[in-house]
């Protein structure tokens, strides 16, 4: 149940914060969007997108089950949950210098492992 | 990923770990990071490592390094010796009044000028060396030469010492600025190890310590010291 209402509660919270936002981007998206093109691959011209979406969500899910714990959740409440870091601070009790850190290992390394399995990222 | 697409890709990820992100929201595994507390087994031991690596590395020193840690802070040393540690609080002295009066028998006191010190010469500095009275009429390159041990008083009221005729006693002495001292008396006679003079605007603070040197001289040392 639970996979099923996170689902829903987080595409109604885009929605709304789109149409909030209609006329121009919303700064968080922003940046977040700006972290994860470090990591995630351009638009592979001729795959269906949501073929390649669902596969890189399972490579990304397998990705992150070989990460600590602690690495899972920080980088899930920030692209998933869009907290911001001063959240993901709170919520840890990690430094924000630390949760940068960690995002910006993780988001790394998930570079190195879709480029080792063929992506241009 | 130039767009917004990533949201739909991160979107897809296995709900096990949307969820147990959601569950850190709570107060298990990462949040009770925060209330995680350093007790019990765990801190004893590191405390007791601390103080076995503490006291194993005193020993371990030499025994005139040994010593003269051990002397800043207790009396009597395990080799015997009398070890006063003067914070000089007692003996704080005018500014203006301080001078020089413990000079060991057999020495006599030289201050060192222009012609000595040549470019190291500073009048911000009071230089002293406490000589062997044979050799008062030496020049300070020839005293620095002629003889170890020696014994160099470097009175810097800038906080600096800016050079000293030994090495080991200008090391002494620059280590004593990094704590803070803005001067060190070194003697390197029997009764007297070392004696920092502390300056600040309206007061010298002078510490006294020595092998065998007792309460009533360290007073008086502290007392004589001038500039």
């Amino acid at each position: 149940m639970f996979p099923f209402l996170s689902r829903i509660t987080r595409h109604i919270a885009l929605d709304l914060i789109r149409k909030r936002n209609s006329a121009k981007r919303s700064a968080v998206f922003c940046e977040l969007t700006d972290e994860m093109a470090e990591c995630l691959p351009a638009d592979i011209p001729g795959v269906e997108e949501a073929v390649e979406a669902e596969t890189l969500s399972a490579l990304i899910s397998s990705f992150l089950k070989t990460r600590h714990e602690e690495q899972q959740v920080v980088f899930v409440r920030r692209y998933w949950y869009f907290d911001s870091i001063e959240e993901i601070a709170k919520l840890t009790g990690f430094s924000k210098s630390k949760v940068k850190m960690m995002l910006s290992r993780t988001r790394r390394d998930l570079r190195d492992r879709l480029r080792k399995e063929g992506y241009t990222v | 990923m130039k767009n917004e697409k990533w949201i739909d890709v991160i979107g897809g990820i296995d709900p096990n770990l949307v969820e147990n992100a959601e569950k850190a929201s709570g107060n298990d595994a990462v949040s009770s990071r925060k209330a995680r507390k350093f007790t019990g087994f765990k801190r004893v031991a590191v405390i007791a490592v601390a103080v076995i690596l503490t006291v194993g590395g005193l020993l371990m020193l030499n025994a005139n390094v040994r010593a003269a840690v051990l002397g800043m802070f207790v009396y009597q040393d395990e080799a015997g010796y009398q070890r006063v540690h003067y914070e000089g609080s007692e003996a704080e002295v005018d500014i203006h009044s301080v001078s020089i009066g413990y000079i060991p028998e057999g020495f006599a006191a030289r201050e060192m000028t222009e012609d000595d010190l040549g470019e190291g010469y500073d009048s911000r500095i009071h230089q002293i060396r406490i000589v062997k009275e044979e050799d008062v009429g030496l020049s300070a390159y020839e005293l620095a030469n002629n003889y170890w041990p020696e014994i160099v008083i470097n009175i810097n009221r800038a906080g600096e010492i800016d050079w000293g005729y030994d090495r080991d006693a200008f090391e002494m002495a620059y280590e004593s600025t990094l704590n803070g001292m803005d001067a060190i008396i070194l003697h390197n006679d029997s009764e007297i190890e070392s004696t920092n003079i502390q300056f600040s605007d309206d007061k010298i603070t002078v510490n006294v310590w020595g092998i065998g040197m007792t309460m009533d001289e360290a007073v008086s040392v502290a007392e004589s010291i001038s500039w």
